[in-house]
């Protein structure tokens, strides 16, 4: 059994992330959700995570920059809420397109109108229709767990899709609960680092996000949908693992 | 009905392209409905055509012609058929309007 600390939603979110060691985060600061990173940059100051923190002056860009970086082969991060994700719809059909494993969490919040920072899911269910792998944690310890496991998901050659997890903006993602924090080498162990996806590479020029007439765009639309039917088993055999790792 | 192109299973997955310039194996002349042709006796080389054409699809090429009145041109403009999307613009540009838009008949 691993150390148990009390952490908030956000930042037993934001350790798994550092355990998962990722190489890039690219994100833009909103409520309820900042804390995620905020958290993630005080780790990087501090030289805890070896990450580059790519300040970006929008959701939108925000996950531009996640695509750019995952493209390259980068273990990518990004987190955002309510208004944030949709202004990130557009890309977030190209990150499941180009078949991106990205992991983004989600602190669930309303949409607008009335502006309201409070939490429900229509954020969430929004993404339902992107081509994302989505999971929803039910306490702060699977806000945590999910972070490892979308990891190992996202990557898996079988499925290479993006994966968002969430979980409830402040009942969570505020309130404090005791985390067993999964350490680095265990994540590592359980969710390696994986390049199995065509990797932007001097030595080996590729072009990515060209036109597909129909003819072409219904073969690589089936190949996403073989992907995500597969991710379920992929889902399953992971979870099973996961149990018995760390349970 | 198969249509010869690869299918799901055999392409990469992302949509990524592997082949560099394989773009002009795309063959953009299907569009068209309207082929132009250059009346060479009456084309006066003035490079109208080539300039303005969006594609490009207007070649100059290194060929000398001899018109019917005797006179002399080292270059001929010719249309590019496979990449010409018909739009006109080079019979619309021509100023001596040697170029005519004809029915694509197949």
């Amino acid at each position: 059994m691993g150390k148990i600390v009390p952490l908030s939603g956000n930042s037993a979110v934001a350790y798994a992330v550092k355990s998962a060691d990722v190489d890039v985060i690219s994100a833009y600061p909103i409520t309820p959700q900042t804390t995620i990173v905020e958290k993630l940059a005080e780790f990087i100051a501090n030289g805890e995570l070896d990450a580059e923190m790519i300040h970006v002056e929008s959701e939108h860009s925000a996950l531009s920059a996640a695509v750019g970086a995952s493209a390259t082969g980068a273990r990518v991060y990004t987190a955002s809420s309510s208004q944030g994700i949709v202004l990130m719809y557009e890309i977030m059909f190209i990150a499941s397109s180009l078949r991106l494993p990205i992991v983004m969490t989600i602190a669930t919040r309303a949409l607008s109108a009335p502006i309201n920072i409070w939490n429900d899911h229509s954020d969430f269910m929004a993404v339902s229709d992107t081509g994302w792998i989505m999971m929803m944690a039910e306490n702060n310890q699977e806000a945590h767990d999910d972070v490892i496991l979308a990891y190992r998901i996202a990557e898996d050659p079988e499925v290479l899709l993006p994966v968002a997890t969430a979980l409830d903006g402040y009942f969570m993602t505020h309130t404090i609960e005791p985390i067993e924090v999964i350490e680095k080498d265990d994540a590592l162990s359980f969710a390696p680092k994986r390049k199995t996806w065509f990797t932007l590479d001097p030595d080996r020029p590729v072009t990515i996000g060209a036109l597909g007439d129909p003819q072409w765009y219904f073969e690589f639309k089936r190949q996403q949908y073989e992907a995500m039917k597969k991710s379920r088993e992929v889902f399953e055999k992971s979870v099973s693992e996961f149990a018995k790792v760390f349970w | 009905m198969s249509s010869g192109l690869p299918s799901w299973k055999e392409l990469p997955i992302g949509a990524v392209i592997l082949e560099p310039g394989s773009s002009r194996r795309y063959k953009t002349h299907e569009w068209r409905t309207l082929r132009p042709v250059i009346n060479q006796d009456k084309c006066i080389r003035c490079r109208i055509c080539w300039s303005y054409c969006p594609e490009p699809a207007i070649l100059e090429v290194d060929k000398p012609y001899v018109t019917s009145t005797n006179r002399k041109y080292e270059i001929t403009y010719m249309v590019d058929y496979d990449y010409c999307k018909g739009c006109g613009i080079c019979a619309q540009e021509c100023p001596v309007k040697a170029i005519e838009m004809v029915p694509e008949v197949r």
